[in-house]
């Protein structure tokens, strides 16, 4: 079954980040290796001294544009952002990322709610990056977000999931999508994610900062599919033997 | 005449509509968003809108990103 | 959640070592989550009117029995009785009608209620939000309100008059107990009543998921009442062996770690000791089940609600308790206002 945000399909369930990538050509080739089917962007002012070629010429019309709101410190500058990358034509779907925090990179809950209250209110389709907190991603859900994305671990950190638990939890109890972006360093971590259950993965700087970027997109497409069909599977748990002798229960086998 | 554009000071000529303004200093004018003192400002209408003394321009595009 | 066929599975097994395992699972998530506590509450009957028909109970509105509701004093000697044993926790019950027992005379009885003990719930006829809300000022800490069966065609064989025949109102009572701010509510389902308990589990852990989603503030926990044959009623439930019963405490342990699961008085005192290990957490004690049925001179007269299979008294339950190293609480906490919370 796809996964389904906002009335689009997604038949992969890995989403790349389109940063840091050392040329077009990585990226146009890991955007075909991985077969994701939804990047994210930023926006930026055009760097008037270097004539930059643009980055949506390197992407291929079927891929949804995530733009994100990087940069933004609170809900206002989100909004800001959002509005100015609906008026590059390219869709209205919004990734919110709203850091306060130069040091970790850490997303502001708090104000990262406002933005998709803001955002929702406006039309935008609204995909929140966030801390893992329960009662954040309620909130977020109750504001009209189409998914919730907990952070794995600190951005670049290539730590995997650090919050592992916390995203179980999201992943429990809310009942949009659960996008684990951040953090996500290995194909590996990608599938114990997706393993877990989680709906989806985004990962940008291994894929754009590796060797060979397209081999590891490729292995991260093929490591997030390995880990949604586990998921589906249903994994036997690991279950310990019960002794020979029944103190619990014997008594109801008795005669 | 002189303008803020993105962030730096800038002389321009008065002369010029948006629309010079964003085929001067854009490689790929199809891709930037113009955004004018806060306001958006659609494609339409760079040809018909000049720039006054003191404001702010913005001009932005897709790029890279996490 | 967990999936009805894997409650088949569960449920349907005979295998003395799975069942085993079962059950040491559900016991260290019990002790994981809950240490060796076991809180402790009686039930007070104040009234049997009815206005319903519930084929399977001694109190519905066409059986012959004697009708009776406490009257003010009558409720400060009942309760002051069952307080003087050391009980904290009182659960009011009453039959289901709207006209003998309407908010007012509930809220007498909660207020007498307050004199004697510090936590209070109901189980009472489902109400609207309003009026639980206005419970919940005057200090109702739980409400209790079983769908006794999630099956539709069961539940409309076995209500066949009154206001329990809306079988939509009472399941959505639990949402308006929690809108109206009181933060316990009991669920549960009648054993017994439905010959397909697996489903009845199944939908009954999905009503309850449903709650956890939208109102996870409020304490739940979930009952098992198995229904008894009661000959005067002609009512036969289906079969409900103690292996399933216990498989279904077990079951219910595990999908829900932190769940209270209470186990009444309609269970023996053997079965009760048994499934104290397995996954309760919450027991009465010294229970009678009819109305005014603690301070009577004359038992025999008097029509409980169903019999009691576990007749010790608080202090022989505290001591079995300690003996086997469980922890009795009779109050986990004390309302201070509820007014303001409204």
């Amino acid at each position: 079954m796809p996964l389904a945000i906002a009335g689009k399909e997604f038949h992969n369930r890995f989403f790349l980040g389109t940063g840091k990538f050392r040329s077009k050509a990585d990226l146009a080739e890991s955007i075909a290796a991985s077969g994701t089917e939804i990047v994210t962007v930023a926006l930026r002012r055009i760097d008037l001294e270097h004539h930059e070629e643009n980055i949506v010429e390197y992407i291929p019309k079927s891929v949804t544009l995530l733009v994100n709101t990087s940069g933004a410190r609170n809900a206002q500058e989100a909004l800001r952002i959002a509005r100015l990358a609906k008026a590059s034509g390219y869709g209205n779907w919004i990734k919110i990322e709203v850091i306060n925090d130069s040091k970790y990179l850490l997303p502001d809950n708090y104000e990262t709610i406002k933005a998709t209250e803001m955002l929702v209110a406006e039309g935008f389709i609204v995909l929140p990056y966030m801390f893992p907190d329960l009662y954040v991603a309620r909130e977020l859900v109750k504001a009209g977000a189409a998914t919730v994305m907990p952070l794995g671990s600190l951005i670049g950190s290539h730590q995997g999931l650090k919050a592992k638990e916390f995203i179980k939890i999201l992943i429990d109890e809310i009942d949009v999508p659960i996008v684990v972006d951040a953090g996500i360093g290995r194909p590996s971590q990608a599938a114990e994610a997706m393993e877990m259950g989680a709906d989806a993965v985004l990962a940008n700087t291994a894929v754009a900062t590796a060797g060979n970027p397209a081999h590891l997109a490729q292995a991260f497409g093929l490591a997030t599919a390995a880990g949604r069909l586990a998921y589906l599977s249903k994994l036997p748990s690991s279950q310990s033997h019960a002794d020979a002798s029944s103190p619990l229960t014997g008594f109801l086998f008795e005669q | 005449m002189n303008i803020t554009l993105n962030g730096r000071p800038q002389e321009i000529n008065p002369a010029m509509t948006l629309r010079n303004l964003v085929e001067q200093f854009c490689k790929n004018p199809a891709q930037v968003i113009v955004e004018l003192n806060g306001t958006i400002i659609k494609n339409e209408q760079w040809g018909s809108r000049k720039v006054q003394d003191g404001d702010t321009l913005e001009l932005v595009n897709l790029v890279g990103g996490g | 959640m967990i999936t009805l066929e894997e409650i088949r599975n569960i449920l349907g097994t005979q295998n003395p070592e799975q069942v085993e395992r079962l059950a040491r699972e559900a016991q260290k998530i019990t002790q994981h989550y809950f240490g060796r506590a076991i809180s402790l509450y009686a039930p007070v009957y104040i009234s049997n009117y009815c206005s319903s028909h519930c084929t399977y109970c001694g109190f519905h509105v066409r059986n012959r029995i004697n009708r009776i509701k406490l009257t003010r004093e009558e409720m400060h000697k009942e309760m002051s009785h069952v307080a003087q044993s050391g009980i904290e926790n009182i659960l009011i019950l009453t039959g289901e009608s709207y006209k003998a027992t309407p908010l007012s005379y509930l809220k007498e009885a909660v207020e007498i209620a307050k004199q004697y003990f510090s936590s209070i719930s109901l189980e009472v006829h489902p109400m609207e939000e309003a009026e639980y809300r206005e419970l919940f000022k005057i200090g109702v800490d739980g409400i209790a309100i079983y769908q006794e069966t999630y099956h539709r065609q069961r539940y409309a064989q076995v209500h066949l008059s009154g206001k329990k025949k809306d079988y939509d109102y009472r399941r959505s009572a639990p949402e308006r107990i929690a809108q109206a701010g009181i933060r316990q509510i009991s669920m549960g389902i009648l054993l017994g009543l439905a010959d397909d308990v697996e489903e009845d589990l199944y939908e009954l852990f999905e009503h309850l998921r449903w709650m956890e989603k939208n109102f996870p503030g409020v304490e739940y926990s979930l009952s098992f009442p198995r229904l008894r044959p009661i000959k005067s009623l002609g009512f036969e439930p289906c079969c409900v062996t103690d292996l399933i019963l216990i498989k279904a405490i077990c079951l219910t342990r595990i999908c829900f770690p932190r769940l209270g699961i209470n186990l009444s008085t309609r269970e023996n005192a053997q079965l009760r000791n048994r499934a104290l290990d397995l996954g309760i957490t919450k027991i009465s004690a010294a229970s009678k089940t009819s109305v005014g049925g603690y301070t009577t001179e004359n038992p025999e007269e008097l029509d409980p609600q169903f019999d009691i299979q576990d007749e010790r008294s608080v202090d022989e339950i505290v001591q079995m308790l300690k003996h086997r190293d469980f922890d009795p609480v009779f109050t986990d906490w004390r309302r201070i206002d509820n007014e303001s919370a409204a």
